[in-house]
């Protein structure tokens, strides 16, 4: 059945704005708002914080580890690591800092 | 007049195209301003306006764990706007969002050396001898301690807009630093600060299915260029996180979250501590019932602590940044804020009269706004 033989009353009811959420969007928040409000609520037990928090940790030292490792492998051929990036810019902000101080100095002795 | 269904599509077509190739990207914080002063990563700026109508000048300092563009979001959604419009001299006391050279940066830092210079700065510019202060978030933290502990610096008028005080009541961002829980470095790199990603996944664990919900709201009106537009504004400073400096933070998680100090309203601080009691100057305190990052609880107490008394507090029905962005900032939360500074000015006689949230121990329309 072509678009042409549909009767026009039907095409214009399906076209006409709708007041309030489509189907489709209450559908969705049916499903979503029990499942907000529980999990809003469960982020803020202590069981879960616990379990984040010694998961944060574990996650922490596995990357540390990898890229200790990577790094490894790295240095072998005389490559630059993050590491030695991180020591530059340590070293440059310590610099800038230094100059702050500097600048302090000089602005209070003025 | 609304666009039909089949409209809606070729609309959301269009948008949804232009979303993905980045050329919807809205243009934040557009109100006319100058640079008037800076230091490190502090920045004073100065708004224009021709309707300077009332003294002393505002000077609204930005937390230091978001983006200001949200106090300047869009045309039309704009709390600074707002304040000009008022007749208010407005300043903005922002910041550059921290690298590794801020790693160090103290509490004090920002309280006696930035805060205190840009203060001064303000002084200097609008000719005044005093400052309306108004600290966002954390930036009311500040602004507390300095009032509180440095006498000598000319704050007229405090405001703080949702500040926490009571850290046992913030829930998740606070408890997760709790001893047993997670230290300070362990979420501070090797550059001394806390990562922009490490903040924006905390903000993002408060609310678990809220990106998704983000994503449906998008499709569903990507069809409405004006509600695309605030949608993006927001959702792009929603996401735009900045590294806060880990000294900062360790000191925070030390005074202000372990030993919730500001809620007994002594802070360890500098060589000595400070008083909340020894806040003497006019001060509102502005909060949220349904902020999910600093819960109404926490701010609360703040209203009790301070010596001040003239203390109001302005409880609003809305979220963390309904007070200061969108519909609900524009109808209620922004006008009686103006209300109160304007009753706390110079040259108010212009202004309308006494706000809801000056008035004495009185409570309107389900929007607490009392005074002790």
């Amino acid at each position: 059945m072509g678009l042409a033989s549909v009767p026009f009353s039907l095409l214009s009811a399906a076209a006409a704005p709708r007041s309030g959420p489509p189907l489709w969007r209450q559908l969705f928040d049916a499903v979503e708002r029990p499942l907000a409000t529980a999990s809003e609520a469960w982020v803020q037990t202590e069981t879960f914080m616990d379990a984040l928090a010694v998961t944060y940790r574990a996650q922490r030292r596995v990357t540390s580890e990898l890229a200790r490792a990577v790094q490894g492998s790295a240095r072998l051929w005389g490559m630059p690591t993050r590491d030695d990036v991180t020591a530059l810019v340590n070293q440059v902000a310590g610099l800038e800092r230094k100059v702050r101080e500097l600048e302090l100095q000089l602005e209070r002795e003025r | 007049m609304a666009p039909n269904l089949l409209e809606r599509q070729v609309l959301r077509a269009r948008n949804g195209l232009a979303y993905l190739a980045g050329a919807k990207e809205p243009d934040v914080a557009q109100t006319p301003r100058v640079l008037v002063w800076k230091r490190d990563k502090a920045r004073l700026w100065r708004y224009r306006s021709e309707e300077r109508r009332h003294r002393p000048p505002v000077l609204i300092v930005h937390s230091l764990v978001s983006k200001s563009y949200i106090l300047d979001l869009l045309p039309g959604n704009s709390m600074i706007a707002f304040l000009l419009r008022e007749g208010f001299d407005v300043f903005l006391l922002d910041w550059v969002p921290a690298d590794p050279a801020d790693a160090e940066n103290t509490l004090e830092t920002y309280v006696e050396h930035y805060i205190p210079k840009a203060i001064a700065a303000t002084l200097d510019e609008a000719d005044a001898d005093g400052v309306t202060l108004i600290g966002y978030c954390f930036a009311g933290v500040l602004t507390l301690l300095l009032t509180a502990g440095q006498r000598d610096v000319p704050v007229r008028n405090l405001v703080t807009l949702t500040t926490p005080c009571d850290y046992a009541q913030m829930g998740f961002m606070s408890k997760m630093f709790l001893p047993g829980r997670l230290n300070p470095d362990d979420v501070i790199d090797e550059t001394g600060l806390v990562p922009a990603t490490v903040m924006d996944e905390g903000f993002q664990s408060l609310k678990p299915t809220d990106q998704i919900v983000q994503q449906v709201n998008l499709f569903q009106n990507l069809w409405n260029d004006q509600w695309l537009e605030g949608y993006l504004a927001m959702n792009r400073w929603a996401r735009d996180q900045v590294a806060f400096p880990g000294a900062a933070f360790r000191q925070t998680v030390d005074v202000l979250i372990r030993r919730n100090a500001l809620a007994a309203g002594v802070v360890p601080f500098g060589r000595g501590e400070v008083r909340l009691a020894d806040i003497a100057c006019p001060y509102l305190n502005v909060f949220c019932k349904h902020d999910t990052i600093v819960p109404a609880p926490s701010s609360v107490p703040l209203t009790a602590l301070v010596g001040s008394s003239d203390a109001t507090e302005l409880r609003l029905d809305s979220g963390h940044v309904g007070l200061v962005a969108g519909r609900q900032a524009a109808r209620v939360a922004q006008p009686q804020i103006a209300g109160w500074i304007r009753g706390h000015s110079d040259g108010s006689a212009t202004g309308a009269g006494t706000p809801a949230a000056a008035r004495p121990r009185s409570r309107s329309n389900g929007r607490a706004a009392t005074s002790r």
